[in-house]
This record gives C-alpha cells, structure tokens and sequence, in this order.
C-alpha cells in the first residue's frame, strides 16, 4: 500500500446492504427529512414485480409514495423530454426525494430529474465537470443488480452527455437480496467487466490513495471470486448480492479518480457502434495492463492482492506479481468463454474508426489519456494479441 | 449510321482505378449472372468478392459500382433504371440505390452492363466512357459547380451522366448522385465519389442496340406487363395524375403522415401540400425516366418557375415533418437539395432532428418548426458544409450521438427513415428496423399494403414478418432485373385471382396465410422478362429464390461489418410515445415481430444469417 503525501477521497454514500435493507429506506429519508419520494422505475423492473416488492416494504413506514413512475425507458442515457416531464411531476405532487429502483437508465433519469429540481434553469447547462454548485435533494438508489458500477458514481449521462459531480452520489444505496435478480450469462459478464475496468483503473494509476485501494481492491476482489459462478448459476444469491455490493464499491472508488484509457475508450466505442459497454472494455482491459508493460510503465503489484488474496499474493515472489496479476486476469476473461470477444476485429469494430475513438476518449479524459496511446491499445485490441 | 447490336447482354464489367488512372474490362461469369440477374443482386456480388470487411467508405479502397439489368435498353415497360452499390459513409454498411436517369442508357448503349470504380485520384477529374473505354479528364472547370451546372457541361460529351454536386465535393455523408434529374439518393454515394476526387461520369451511348435473346416471348411479355400497369388503379390513375403525392392524404387519413419530426400522424392542413393540390393550383406535366409507362413524375410550376415536383418523400420531410405546409417552400428546398446534390429524405430528417435538439435545449441553431426562412439557408450551409452546415452534414445519427437526442433522432442504423410513421403500421415498423440499408421504405414498402389498401391489418402483427420477407426478395429481384418498383402494385393486384377476392377474405388469408396467399400474384412477368433477354431459363420460383439469395448476401455483408439484432431497432420514440393523432398512443411492437422475421429469414436469434442458411442460397463464407 502507499501512503501519498496528500490526497483526497470522497464518499458520499451510505450502503445498506443485506436482508431487510429494504425496510431502512423509511429511516433514511426520515435522517434526510424527507418523506415523500417520487419512484422511478423500468418497465423490466415493474414486470418482474420488483417495485411491488418495494412497496411493500414501506407499508409500516410513514412514508408516503409521491408518484411512482414505472415506464423509464430502457436507453442507455436519460432522455430531456422524459426527465423534464418527471421533474414536472415532482413538482405537482410535492415530492421531496427520490428513489431510482434498477439500472443505469434510471438512475441517470433520476439524477437528471434531481438536477432539475434542485437547480435553475435547463438541466443542459449543468452537463460537465463540477458544474453543479449546490447539493440535491435526497436520493437513494435500490440496486436490481442490472448495473456496472456507474450507478453508485458521480456521474450520469443526460442525453450523450457526461455530468460529472460529486452531488450525483446516491445518498443511500441499497442492495437488498429481495431486489437483486439474475442476470443472462451474457449481461453479468458484461456488468462485471463496466465494474472490474472501473474498479481496476481506479487503483491502478500512480497517483492513487489508500481509500480508494480499499474500496477498488474489495470490488476486484468479489469480482474475481463471484462472476464465475454465477456466469455458471445465475440465480445464486450470494453470488448475486456479492457482485452487486462490488459495482457500488467500484462506482465509489471510479468517482475519485480521472476515466482511464479502457473505460474511455469502452464508452467511446460502446455509443458509435452501439455494442454493449462491458463487452468493449472485457475486450480492451487485460490488453491495456500488457500494454503498460510493454510501454516499461508499473502497475501496482497491489492488483495481485486484490485478485488473490494475502495469501496468494504472498506466495508469489515479488518480480513476478505484476506479470501474475496479468496472467490471472487474462485467464479470468478467458475463463468467460465465448461471452466476451477477444479482439475488436471478432466485434466488427471498425479499424478505420480508430482515430475517432482515440479523440473520442482523449477529450472523455481531459487529456489525460493521449490520443497516441489510445491508437496504439485499439490496434493491439484490433487482433487481440498484445 | 447504323447501330451495332447486342443479343441479350454484353456480360462486360468496366473496372476502373482512380489512383493509378487505369481501366481494365472482365466478364461476368455466367454462374453469377444467373444467381444474381443483373443490377443490384450481380453489383452486390462483385464487391462480395472484391471489397475487404472494414474499408474506410470515404477511403481509396471503398468500390462503387453502377449496375445496369438486363431489360436497361431492351424498351421493357419501366425498365429506365439503374442501379449503385457501395458502402455508405453515412450507415458504414453496404447501401444501394436505383435511378431512373439517362446514364443507365448510355453506359448500356455503349456496350458495358457495368462500371466499378475504386481508388482516388490525386485531383478533380471526370470520366468518360465509350465502347472503346474510358478517358480521365480534367474536372478543374466543373469542380464546385452545382449539379444542374456541371451537368449541362458533361453532357455536351454524351448521351448520359452521373454527376455529384457541392455537398459530395465537401463529403456531406447524404450527398447524392444525380442523373438527369433523377438520382441515386440514399446513403451518401455522392460524398463516395466526392471522396474519390470523381465529379462526374460520362457515357457516349447510342453506339449499341439492345436485343432480346428470345423477342416474341419479350413482346408478349411486354404486351401483359403493359396491359396490368394500365389497368392498375394506381399506377395507371393515382400515380399517373398525382404523382407520388398522392400518398400525402391516402397518408393522412391512415394516421402515417409523419407531423413536427414523428410527434403527429395527421394534419388539418396535409391537404395544402397534397398531390391532388398540386394537379389544381400548379399545372403539371409529365417528366419520367425513360422508358416509362407509369409517368408518375412531372414538373409543374412553383414560384413562376417550371421545376420538379417534390416527390411524396421531400414533401413528407419537408413538409408536414417540418410543420410546414406551403408547397412553393418545399419546392425551394427540393431545388437546394437539387444543386447540391443532397438526399432530400436524409436532409429533411436532419433537419428536423435540429428543429426539436434546438427546441429542447440540446443543439444551437435558429431552425424552427412552422418556419420555413431559416431552412433554406441551413439546406445550403449542409451542401457547402458552412456554419452548423458542417455538421448537420453528419446525419442525425451522427448528431444525436454527439449532442444527445437519440429518441428523437429519426433513423435506422443512420440512415433517416422515409415518410411513414410506423406506429400506424406495424408491418412498416418491421420492415424499417430490418432493411438492410436501413431506414428505407422500398425495401418491403408495407405501409402501402397496411394503410392505403386494407390488405393488412395495420394494427396487428400477424403475417408481417412472412409478407416482409416475400416482399423484400421481390424488390431485390425487381431493383436486378432492372425495374421500376411501381411495377409491383400490378404484378401483385391485377392478376385475377387476388382481384376477384372480397377486402376481408384477402385481408384474413394474407395475415393468417401469407405464406400461401402470396401466391395468388403473378410475379411470372419478371421472370419471364428476364429469360426472353437472356435466353436462359428462370421461373417465378426460381427468381423469388435469387431474390432471397440477394438479400442475405447483403445482410451477411452488413453483420461483417457488425450488424446484428441491436442494430435491427427503430428510433426510440416510435418505440415508447404515441402519435398524438393516435387516442389509444399506440407503439410498434418490434420485439413481437423481431424473432418470427429471424426465423423466416433464416437468421439466428442474434440476426445473423446461419450457415445452413448460406449453403442452402449457396453463398460463399468469408
């Protein structure tokens, strides 16, 4: 572990996790002097019965359900003409917080409709870095499991558009056996893989602090140890409860670091061709760590750590823990089979493309990831040999 | 001078390199001929097998080819068309088109059945082409000159042209390619030839005259084909007299018409921009590709001017789309899009992607609904890739990937949907989600057996998927033979069969049947018009098999490039909002649709074509 000279963390949300983490909701709102949430949920969630679940969760309580919204559409970013009419109906029914049961879609509505509320103006003019200024109303988000690590972040994406800001953490996050479902085979490797890149990336830089390896490490770790099995069984509970407690973990240490080259280059990717996320960055992320090697740069031996354990970690002689971390990680996508792709050529990306991404990505990162970096990774990827 | 003679086709291929300035002439080997007939199904298989998976379609390596059928020159009934094959820089998958301009003729005629162009060349040139070859010529005088412009130039040298205009020049990615005044419109092929330094094409013509193998059989043939046009209601009525803005009422009544970017289904004022009001306040006359024997194209006078009338499409987009209902307006807009060289269905969709982006706070611009003033600038701006031009060049995929919009954004797989709200028919909504070359209303044209003839429930999904598939292999064996696709309504209503079946008795049996009952129609005169040409035998069941072939060809090539099921999908507000006009806010439902579509298809769950479904079409894997 190291210990920089200075550095900052931040976590805004509280986690509430395990049985009857439901029935906390009430007593959570009540701390945030709220009581009357407007609900958001996908029609996927309603249909699976999810959100009468919920409810009756809250039949004890003195909780009273503004609205519930059960028809969030299932696009991969939040929608103006959807959360403007939302935030309308916050307003005419007096709602004071809101609640987001499901995936990514609705917790950026939900942020979306938060930012409107809570702010002046049109929700537009807030997309960016740190352009929010003051605190939202309370939010809590009720994890389904259908979600890759972003939910539990400080971002949302409006419309195509990245918001960035540490009052888009969910006040209270809760992830309740009861609402966690199973996932295809195929969804749950590609949610894995969104969290593990986030959750990777987030400790792997050099400029990383110890809370932040905390929280990445714990996610790689319940990753490592959970996907397998339930790729094989997705109806495994614990396996189910563990992976989501992983992704929360995962958005919380992503929020305090800068996108690295795979998650920029994943979500760059993901909106041109419209392939799903995890499957770019499955594909981008052991290649990027053999990239590094290539380029001479260190990767944390600490990611060893994280994969096996204290004593698989101990067991390897030192010189050899990077190498290790990256064989291991290699073969754990190996592992997934045909779920994830081995190359962008076997994703039908397409090569002359490239350029674009790069640029796509760079500007995603502030700079931060070099164009000529992302060129030389997407090309490695293009045959998926590094 | 007497003409020399061709007996049935002359089987050769032109193939052109830009980058070394360079011709070379093949023969199409007779199994492909007969696989693949001619045109788009022969243009298909040539780049099949030329093209590399994941060319840049703006780079060298992309390959154009205009593709003429066998009948091009023949005097079949409306056989003046031509078809284009490349990969679009607008959806990055193989598109087509067909045209009905001279160009057809004069490659023809001058003794080549196509042309393939690859490369690019290091300065503007344009090529002519006779019986002898082809000249590069310097395109210095004609480059950044309007298409209307450098064509009268071209054409001083030959009988036919294609010829791109300032929005292909500056890489619009729906630029189009124009023919006389008909053009190859969707997908960007003009910004193809823009990329390829290539302004325009140029055929001598009139050098060979086309024959038929078999001429009695053609002329019979002929006499029926003609006969089933001029006693069809709509070919030889509502499109002879109306044109295509005909569809504008027929549109508006079944709730279809698209109002303020797909937000509508019908209009109180449809009527002012309706083809029966243009009959009455803009003295029209005919203006067809040629040979023709629908003559549903004609000029008429707009603003003092004789111009073009606006088809159903440009209207559509322009018009009700646009909330604007004066005709003198959309045909400004259509006469932009004209010298520039602009797809008024891409270009119109676009524009009302900015109209809502920039309501909604999403996108800056001064473009309004209801406002007419601003869109003829934006128009030029596109074409000459000027201001906001620059990127509403993009397409709206494009745009709304960058600035958001995505639901509003009115495409499929990047290409702009046409004119018809599918929320109003189902079999349409299909039929635009799986289209190969995306959002193209030709490729079944179901909203017009849905909402115009009653044939289809609109509202339910039963036998939509069997229809669109059978009707989809016919357009591809009509767009290789080289036909016109108004020959269907004939080809599938005149025989006496379907003619002498009560509405309801055809409706039942098409939903519940289709497979069986698609059989009462006489699709016998395409086959046999293609056998008297050739001399070599086809028959309905045969051709109907080639068509499928040509279809999964296609769509094989498009998944290569990475087309799948997420990609099979329609804009996401013809999926979740309701048209107003509609109390009941009905949407499609193309998740019911999706996976009977796949299996008759015989794809897989994801969309792919299966390999047993290759053997059996005898498609090559690659």
């Amino acid at each position: 572990m190291q210990l920089p000279e200075s550095y900052v963390f931040f976590s805004q949300p509280k986690i509430n996790s395990g049985k009857n983490a439901l029935e906390h909701i009430y007593v959570e709102l009540a701390s945030m002097d709220a009581r009357k949430p407007l609900v958001l949920a996908s029609r996927q969630v309603a249909e699976q019965g999810l959100t009468k679940k919920f409810i009756k969760s809250l039949y004890d309580s003195n909780v009273i359900i503004g609205s519930l919204y059960e028809e969030v559409y299932p696009y991969h970013y939040a929608c103006i003409s959807q959360l403007n009419d939302l935030a309308e109906l916050f307003r005419a029914r007096g709602c004071d917080s809101i609640i987001a049961i499901g995936g990514g879609s609705v917790v950026d509505l939900a942020k979306g409709v938060n930012i409107a509320v809570s702010n002046e103006g049109s929700v537009m003019d807030y997309a960016g870095e740190n352009v929010l200024r003051k605190r939202l109303k309370p939010f809590v988000y009720v994890s389904t499991g259908q979600c890759g690590g972003t939910e539990t972040s400080n971002e949302a994406y409006i419309e195509n558009r990245r918001f960035v800001s540490d009052f888009l953490f969910p006040d209270v996050i809760v992830l309740d056996n009861r609402m966690i479902t199973s996932l295809t085979r195929q969804r749950a490797a590609e949610a894995a893989m969104v969290a593990l890149t986030a959750a990777i990336e987030s400790c792997a830089v050099p400029y990383n602090n110890p809370m932040n390896d905390l929280y990445a490490n714990v996610a790689i770790n319940f990753i490592y140890e959970n996907l397998h099995g339930v790729v094989k069984k997705p109806k495994i509970t614990h396996g189910n409860l563990a992976l989501a407690n992983a992704y929360a973990m995962a958005g919380i240490a992503f929020s305090n670091i800068p996108p690295g080259i795979v998650y920029s280059l994943g979500i760059a990717i993901a909106r041109d061709t419209g392939l799903p996320r995890g499957k770019c960055m499955g594909c981008l992320l052991p290649l990027s760590l053999e990239y590094r090697v290539m380029k001479h740069e260190s990767i944390r031996s600490e990611l060893l750590y994280a994969l096996l354990g204290i004593e698989g970690y101990c067991r390897v002689p030192e010189k050899d823990r990077t190498q290790t971390s990256i064989a291991i990680l290699r073969q754990f996508v190996n592992d997934l089979g045909d779920i994830l792709p081995k190359s962008l050529k076997d994703m039908h990306v397409s090569r002359y493309k490239f350029e674009e991404y790069s640029r796509m990505a760079s500007e995603m990162s502030k700079k931060r990831v070099s164009q000529q970096d992302c060129m030389q990774l997407l090309d490695i990827a293009w045959e998926g040999i590094a | 001078m007497v003409m020399k003679e061709i007996t049935g086709t002359s089987n050769k291929i032109l193939e052109v390199d830009l980058t070394t300035q360079k011709f070379s002439v093949f023969d199409i080997p007779e199994k492909d001929r007969k696989m693949y007939l001619g045109g788009k199904g022969l243009g298909l298989k040539l780049l099949y097998d030329r093209m590399a998976v994941g060319v840049d379609p703006l780079g060298p390596d992309n390959i154009i080819a205009f593709m003429m059928g066998v009948l091009m020159g023949t005097g079949a009934s409306c056989s003046g068309r031509f078809a284009a094959v490349t990969k679009s820089p607008l959806t990055g998958i193989m598109t087509s088109a067909s045209c009905g301009g001279p160009f057809g003729m004069a490659l023809k005629t001058s003794g080549w059945d196509g042309l393939l162009i690859k490369g690019k060349s290091a300065k503007p040139v344009y090529l002519y082409i006779d019986s002898k070859g082809v000249q590069f010529r310097d395109a210095k005088t004609i480059w950044g000159k309007e298409i209307r412009k450098a064509q009268d130039v071209v054409l001083k040298e030959g009988s036919g042209a294609v010829v791109i205009g300032p929005a292909g020049e500056n890489l619009v990615r729906f630029a189009n390619i124009c023919s006389g005044h008909r053009f190859l419109g969707r997908g960007g092929m003009g910004a193809v030839l823009g990329a390829k330094n290539l302004k325009a094409v140029v055929a001598k013509g009139q050098e060979y005259k086309i024959l038929p193998v078999k001429s009695k059989k053609f002329e019979k043939t002929k006499k029926r084909s003609t006969k089933y046009i001029n006693q069809n209601p709509i070919t030889s009525n509502q499109y002879r007299i109306f044109g295509t803005n005909s569809h504008v009422m027929l549109s508006n009544k079944a709730g279809i018409l698209p109002v303020r970017n797909f937000t509508g289904g019908s209009h109180g004022e449809a009527a002012k921009v309706s083809g029966e009001r243009i009959v009455a306040k803009h003295n029209p006359k005919f203006s067809t590709c040629k040979p023709c024997t629908i003559l549903c194209g004609h000029k008429a006078t707009f603003n003092g001017e004789e111009r073009s009338v606006p088809e159903f499409e440009t209207t559509g987009l322009f018009g009700p789309n646009l909330e604007i209902f004066d005709p003198n307006a959309i045909s400004d807009f259509n006469e932009i899009c004209t010298d520039m060289g602009m797809d008024t269905i891409s270009a119109g969709g676009t524009i009302a992607w900015a109209m809502e982006a920039t309501e909604k706070g999403l996108f800056k611009s001064d473009l309004k609904f209801g406002s007419p003033k601003e869109v003829a600038q934006t128009l030029t701006d596109i074409g000459k890739a000027k201001g906001i031009g620059k990127e509403l060049g993009m397409g709206s995929r494009w745009l709304s990937k960058k600035y958001g919009g995505e639901d509003f954004a009115m495409h499929v797989k990047g290409l702009e949907i046409a004119a018809y709200d599918p929320r109003g028919a189902f079999g349409q909504g299909l039929s635009f989600a799986v289209a190969n070359r995306g959002g193209c209303h030709l490729s079944s044209a179901f909203f017009s057996l849905e909402a115009y003839l009653h044939m289809y429930q609109p509202y339910t999904t039963w036998g939509k998927a069997s229809y669109t598939e059978f009707a989809e292999n016919c357009f591809d064996v009509v767009n290789s033979l080289h036909i016109c696709q108004f020959t269907a309504f004939p080809v599938f209503l005149e025989p006496p069969i379907i003619k002498m079946l009560p509405t309801v008795v055809l409706n039942i049996s098409l939903s519940t049947m289709a497979p069986l009952a698609i059989w009462f129609m006489d699709l016998s005169v395409w086959s046999r018009y293609w056998s008297s040409v050739t001399g070599h035998r086809l028959n309905m069941w045969k051709m109907l098999k080639i068509g499928k072939r040509i279809h999964v060809l296609e769509r094989y090539m498009n998944t290569r490039e990475g087309i799948a099921r997420k990609d099979d999908t329609l804009p996401g507000r013809l999926l979740n909002e309701g048209r107003v006009s509609d109390p009941k806010h009905r949407t499609v439902p193309l998740e019911k649709m999706l996976p009977k579509y796949y299996k008759v298809r015989g794809y897989d769950e994801n969309g792919i074509p299966r390999d047993r479904t290759l053997r059996k079409l005898k498609i090559e894997k690659k």
